[in-house]
């Protein structure tokens, strides 16, 4: 038995995302019995093996993609070719441990919840042909059987899911496990990358505005911007506050149409998911689709001038009051705290 | 092939099956669609997700009790018939669903799709991989140049069926899309990923997923509902199309055990008072979280 | 399971043609008429793109037969949507009201071919606004006292005379005028069709009007307006001509009366599930608990007659007294409803952001327009007793 953390590397870092999924692997492994593999795929794959180990995965496979130097994170350059070689890997890896004389052994792949990998994830199931659980909160395993839990219905409503099989996919929401260093001795297999057919594929062009190639999913200070800040002296306050507080700016959909923010910044059902150890809601109010996106957020601050905002409901500390006074008021505070 | 049929709670429609072009037979012959190039929407029919929803004996229900077009599916609507009014593309939708689903396809014609078949039978708890192989068949057989879908349904959020599918037609696929042209004869997509915009040139036939952030679809006008009772809606029973015995009886691999309510958030304190108030609450709250620095 | 919205499912028992428009009817209005309903109210704004969209979305003329621009739905659609409509606002459905029910409706079925394709078309489309002068200063219930009068004058007609409390006056381009002509020595009502622009056409706005503030209202004053044979009405005579129109339109207040007190009922549920008071929510008591269940009561009975009138008007089977009953009956229980949830939100009802209050004194106006509550109980005592009470017996 073996659960598998698959991580694509194209980063001088690995992603926090990456170590929160192989912490849970190495947790499903101890209670379910199993071996932790990295399955490193990418143009940093090798790079970041050493780290696999440290983070509890005794066997690394590792397979170095040459891609478009320019278009490393991108899905057609590494993400289509995550689907061959997750293919190519479960082929190999088999035959070996086969060879060695062991049954093919039942096998978990976990991945992290990134667009990355929600862009190849069902290929990879389809290509597998095998069940896949997307965005699961917390899974168990014992070899055959993977329940998980995932939300659904915007994320008002828990559903527990069953599947079955020698081989299962999951994929894991980001920010709900601490990454857990657990050091092992690991041996290292090297794989030769497939061929990949791009299918006629191009990238045109990467638009990363500047300020805005930050990953949201793996901030820890997220600030939520909403219509309350409605001008470009309000995006200055929020601007302030983001450096005084080390966070990273997040928006509502109402400001995914206002043109004020990069659309890149979304979070929601319908952007990004996130989980941060704070987050600051300025001027949501708390729409069902918004929640969905931050409500497994560790503490939630909200400051809105509406009492009976719907956000203040799930807000651990809510404060009803006009941004543009309190903002100022609050930057000072923070500025005479920190000189 | 115009006969009267049980449709809606069991009652005869007549007026409105008369113009429906019903063939459950092997296949099907559709309008005429040599010149046109096709894009094919695939839609799924959901709960109103965004209606209040109460528990009930371990099921969950909404306050609006009618099934609405998937959100996201609403989006990749919208989006065929922008580029079907400015590149003369037909636009087909495709839904798999029971027989009364019918009111929400309709939904996609009076928007303006101009045809649309309805897959019915399908198997039972059928999950994203039941459905991308049953839609994968559809595809093959029905040709379109490009396939056009919402990248998750608004209630069970999986997100699994457009890569699957891509994979069984071994299509080139882009998802989470917030903008598409079409120009040099290929789809240009632009994806949102995680820390950029991707421009992603597909030459036909590709599969495009999209973000609900694309557009905002039209309402259907009283005009649009009343010329859908004239465009054609075909119900195919799956195991009516190719390799449809397979089909009908696929298991799902994942199932749904339970659904329970989401542990609520308690609501915590909430501050009113004067702005001195108000900003030495929020340096204690910010003071308590160490990744802020404001504590330290 | 109880749907607490619609206790008796009559939408289920809806034609999937008038479910579809309801629904999308629903959509354009929450999405487009509920975020301007507050300021419109308070500022007096009806906002000029309002007909425009209305026509995009096919909602002016929606029952009008086809070839002439209109909807070709039927008269449950109609009523459908003018309960979207009047959820969001009765000035907005007064508006809708008036051009399909009051204006196009009597082109269509009094006109002539000519007069037919010259306007109802570009009513459909909100090129040209109408409105509907019957009532006069002195004479509101008793229309047959009128004293607006045309005489013949060289190819057409001299008008002269003035009609208030119009909607729509002040922003029309056509308006449907009914007066006296003499024919073989008889006073006899004929309706023509006058053109605003026409000389001698005035059409002062209505000042401080407290209700129905996002509705457009004002007179028509006719100073020897030359108005041409071709636009009066070739065969209508009497007061038939206008009841036919006003029984669509009231048809249509049956309707849009179940949408604002749905509106009134939705805001109550919601204010008391979230207002807490004596550290429980106002609806774990039993009066909050009771006065919704009344709420609820009446709003089944509104449903449940607008859904068979409409039946009924769709068959061709309907009788005036039926649409008197209904208009009487839902108005009368519409602005109960309003009032006690104005009640129900406390000090929190005389706000505009709950727009409760902005529902009580809009349909304190819909309650008197097109037959107040005590004429249509009048007219149903004629029917009942055989005996005619409007002329006092005194």
């Amino acid at each position: 038995m073996r659960v598998c953390a698959v991580i694509p590397c194209f980063q001088e870092e690995l992603r926090s995302s990456a170590l929160e999924v192989l912490t849970k692997a190495t947790i499903v492994a101890s209670s379910s019995g199993g071996r932790v593999e990295a399955w490193l795929v990418g143009p940093t794959a090798e790079k970041h093996s050493s780290k696999a180990a440290q983070y509890g995965a005794a066997t690394l496979r590792v397979m170095e993609l040459e891609v478009d130097s320019e278009a490393k994170g991108v899905n057609v350059s590494l993400g289509r070719r995550i689907v061959d070689a997750v293919d190519e890997l479960m082929t190999q890896s088999t035959a070996e441990l086969a060879t060695e004389g062991a049954p093919q052994p039942p096998s978990l792949l976990l991945f992290d919840n990134t667009e990355l990998t929600k862009d190849v994830l069902g290929a990879c199931g389809a290509r597998l042909d095998v069940p896949v659980i997307a965005d699961v909160v917390d899974l168990s395993w014992d070899g055959h059987q993977c329940i998980a839990q995932r939300p659904t219905y915007a994320s008002k409503v828990m559903s527990k899911v069953h599947a079955e099989g020698s081989v299962i996919l999951c994929s894991i929401r980001a920010g709900l496990f601490e990454p857990d260093e657990k050091p092992v001795k690991a041996t290292t297999h090297r794989y030769k990358s497939p061929q990949t057919d791009l299918l006629g594929q191009v990238l045109k062009e990467l638009v990363a505005p500047e300020g805005d190639t930050v990953d949201l999913t793996e901030a820890p200070i997220i600030i939520g911007v909403g219509r309350g800040i409605a001008d470009e002296t309000g995006k200055d306050l929020v601007a302030k506050l983001a450096t005084l507080i080390r966070g990273e700016i997040a928006i509502s959909r109402a400001h995914f149409e206002s043109g004020m923010y990069s659309h890149t910044l979304l979070v929601g059902q319908s952007g990004k998911v996130v989980a941060p150890r704070l987050y600051l809601a300025l001027g949501i109010s708390g729409s069902i689709q918004h929640v969905a996106g931050m409500s497994e957020s560790h503490t939630i601050i909200a400051i809105n001038k509406d009492p009976e905002a719907p956000i203040f409901d799930l807000a651990d500390l809510g404060i009803v009051g006009d941004l543009y006074q309190i903002l100022p008021a609050l930057i000072h505070a923070l500025e005479s705290t920190q000189a | 092939m115009q006969h009267a049929r049980v449709l809606n709670s069991g009652k005869i429609q007549n007026e409105w099956t008369s113009i429906w072009h019903i063939q459950t037979e092997a296949f099907f012959l559709y309008s005429d669609m040599s010149q046109d190039r096709t894009i094919l929407v695939c839609a799924k029919e959901t709960p109103d997700t965004y209606s209040d929803l109460s528990f009930s004996g371990g099921s969950v229900q909404f306050s609006n009790p009618r099934p609405v077009l998937n959100a996201y599916d609403a989006s990749a609507l919208e989006e065929a018939l922008v580029l079907s009014e400015a590149h003369g593309f037909r636009v087909h939708v495709v839904m798999i669903g029971p027989e009364k689903a019918s009111e929400t396809l309709r939904k996609a014609l009076a928007m303006g799709a101009d045809e649309a078949t309805l897959l019915t039978d399908a198997p039972k708890d059928a999950d994203s991989a039941v459905i991308a192989k049953i839609l994968a068949a559809f595809v093959e057989q029905f040709g379109p140049d490009a396939v056009i879908m919402g990248r998750q349904s608004q209630d069970t959020d999986v997100g699994l069926a457009g890569g699957m599918l891509a994979d069984h037609l071994q299509w080139p696929w882009t998802t989470n899309a917030i903008g598409i042209r079409f120009e040099q004869e290929a789809f240009w997509v632009k994806r949102q990923g995680d820390s950029a915009q991707e421009w992603i040139d597909s030459p036909m036939p590709c599969l495009i997923t999209c973000s609900n952030n694309l557009n905002d679809p039209r309402i259907p006008t009283l005009k649009g509902i009343m010329a859908s009772k004239k465009k054609p809606m075909h119900i195919v029973a799956i195991d009516s199309l190719p390799g449809g015995d397979a089909l009908s009886t696929l298991a799902p691999s994942t199932t749904i055990e339970s659904l329970t309510p989401m542990p609520e958030r308690a609501a915590g304190e909430l501050v009113e008072g004067d702005l001195e108030t108000l900003v030495e609450a929020l340096m204690k709250g910010l003071g308590s979280i160490p990744e802020t620095g404001v504590g330290s | 399971m109880f749907n607490i919205h619609d206790p008796y499912l009559f939408e289920d028992e809806l034609a999937e043609d008038d479910r579809m428009i309801m629904e999308a009817a629903r959509e354009y209005c929450q999405a487009n008429l509920e975020p301007r309903a507050l300021r419109g109210n308070q500022d007096e704004i009806f906002d000029p793109e309002i007909p425009k969209e209305m026509a995009d979305m096919g909602l002016l003329g929606a029952s009008i037969a086809e070839e002439y621009g209109g909807g070709g739905a039927s008269q449950t659609a109609y009523g459908l949507i003018a309960r979207e409509v009047e959820r969001v606002d009765s000035g907005y459905r007064s508006f809708m009201s008036v051009q399909s029910s009051l204006v196009m409706v009597p082109i269509e079925k009094f006109g002539t071919e000519e007069q037919k394709k010259q306007y109802l078309p570009k009513l459909a489309s909100a090129e040209m606004i109408g409105c509907f002068g019957l009532t006069e200063p002195d004479h509101g219930s008793d229309p047959s006292s009128m004293v607006t009068r045309a005489v013949p004058t060289d190819g057409g007609w001299v008008l002269n005379g003035a009609k208030t409390w119009i909607t729509n006056s002040p922003i029309a381009d056509v308006a449907i005028v009914w007066a006296k002509v003499k024919e073989e020595e008889e006073d006899v009502i004929r309706g023509f069709i006058v053109e605003t622009s026409w000389k001698g056409v005035s059409t002062p706005h209505i000042k401080d009007k407290m209700s129905l503030r996002a509705s457009e209202t004002g007179e028509l004053v006719f100073q020897d307006v030359f108005v041409p044979e071709t636009h009066m009405f070739p065969d209508i005579r009497g007061l038939k001509g206008p009841f036919t129109c006003l029984n669509s339109a009231r048809y249509g207040i049956a309707w849009g009366t179940v949408g604002a007190a749905e509106f009134c009922y939705e805001r109550s549920r919601t204010y008391v599930g979230e207002r807490k008071q004596f550290g429980h929510p106002l609806a774990a008591n039993q009066l909050p608990q009771t006065k919704l269940a009344n709420m609820l009561t009446d709003i089944t009975t509104m449903q449940l007659l607008a859904w068979r009138l409409g039946q009924l008007r769709d068959a061709g089977k309907v009788d005036p007294a039926m649409i008197s009953l209904a208009k009487r009956h839902n108005v009368g229980k519409a602005l109960d409803i309003a009032r006690v949830a104005r009640d129900m939100h406390g000090g929190n009802g005389v706000t505009g952001d709950y727009r409760v209050i902005h529902h009580v004194i809009n349909l304190e106006s819909v309650n008197t327009y097109e037959g107040t509550y005590d004429i249509h109980g009048l007219i149903l005592g004629r029917e009942i007793t055989g005996i005619q009470a409007f002329v006092p017996k005194g």
